[in-house]
């Protein structure tokens, strides 16, 4: 659902901020503050319905593109996107040695036990800084290809940790 | 989520599941995922002279119906001939398991698991006329 209105609404629009990676957070949140004090339903319950509906949508558009700008990740997918519609799935299909990789660091977290998995999550938490900075560079490079399937990448590795978290939780 | 009693079984006692070696002449090996959820599928076929798949392996992480789809692959691969393999369709596989319209991705992977591994198992071949060698 959320990557279907990733496609259709840009979010940097919807908040009238630069399309970049850098963004600043304090900047970022002042100006969803301030959209959204203007968007409140509750502060135009004067004006007509369909008005009313109208803000609504306004104000869920906004709080959607704060949640995505918010987050490198979703901030980083929002700009593939606006570089090049449905890049993020024409670049799903990773090569065979990434699979294998994604699939021997799988078979890792399943087996870790308790001692190996701080050093495991390091290792993920590394890696994914690592995919970052490269998806920063790509698209600085304005190369939403490359940075598209780095986001791809980035996935097996966010499951990966997501599944060793869980694991150490249990 | 409900699971049907037959991705259950699957998911509970998955067959197939190992490894085939994946530097043999004899064998195909395809990898797959999805990145939405993560998934990452090994299918590998082992195929005799005559064209027919002997053996099958899996080696699935992911969800329930990932693993069941796969396992069920396996099954309907051995003993076929690799063009019926290539008919395989992941519809069949979202019939036998009944898997609901979230869960088809799943079977979509299997299927492509399929076609990778025999695409793999005959460049292999190409490779081995091309140079000459007999076939395997």
């Amino acid at each position: 659902m959320r990557h279907v209105l990733l496609r259709l609404i840009d979010p940097f629009e919807t908040l009238g901020l630069p399309a970049t990676m850098d963004l600043d957070a304090a900047t970022l949140e002042a100006r969803y503050l301030e959209l959204s004090r203007t968007a409140h339903p509750d502060r135009n319950a004067e004006v007509e319905s369909d008005a009313q509906v109208a803000m609504l949508a306004r104000a869920a558009a906004i709080n959607d593109a704060f949640r995505t700008l918010r987050d490198p990740w979703t901030r980083a997918q929002a700009l593939c996107e606006r570089l090049a519609p449905g890049v993020v799935a024409a670049t799903a299909k990773l090569s065979p040695e990434f699979l294998a990789g994604a699939m021997e660091l799988a078979e890792a977290v399943a087996l870790a036990e308790r001692d190996a998995a701080e050093a495991l999550a390091e290792r993920i938490r590394r890696a994914l800084a690592a995919i970052l900075a490269d998806i920063r560079a790509a698209l600085t490079h304005v190369d939403a290809r490359s940075a598209a399937r780095l986001l791809n990448e980035a996935r097996y590795w966010q499951k990966a940790g997501a599944d060793l978290r869980q694991k150490l939780r249990a | 989520m409900a699971y049907s009693n037959k991705v259950l079984d699957h998911y509970q006692h998955p067959r197939n599941v190992g490894s085939l070696d994946k530097d043999a002449a004899d064998v195909g090996t395809g990898i797959v995922g999805a990145p939405e959820c993560g998934d990452v599928m090994k299918l590998q076929i082992k195929v005799d002279e005559s064209g027919r798949i002997v053996d099958a392996k899996f080696k699935t992480y992911g969800c329930g119906s990932a693993i069941a789809s796969s396992s069920l692959a396996t099954e309907w691969l051995k003993g076929t001939t690799v063009d019926e393999a290539m008919a395989i369709r992941n519809t069949q596989i979202v019939e036998e398991l009944s898997l609901p319209p979230v869960k088809i991705h799943c079977s979509v992977l299997a299927e492509d698991a399929i076609k990778a591994a025999i695409a793999d198992y005959q460049s292999k071949q190409e490779r081995l006329r091309e140079a000459g060698a007999p076939e395997s």
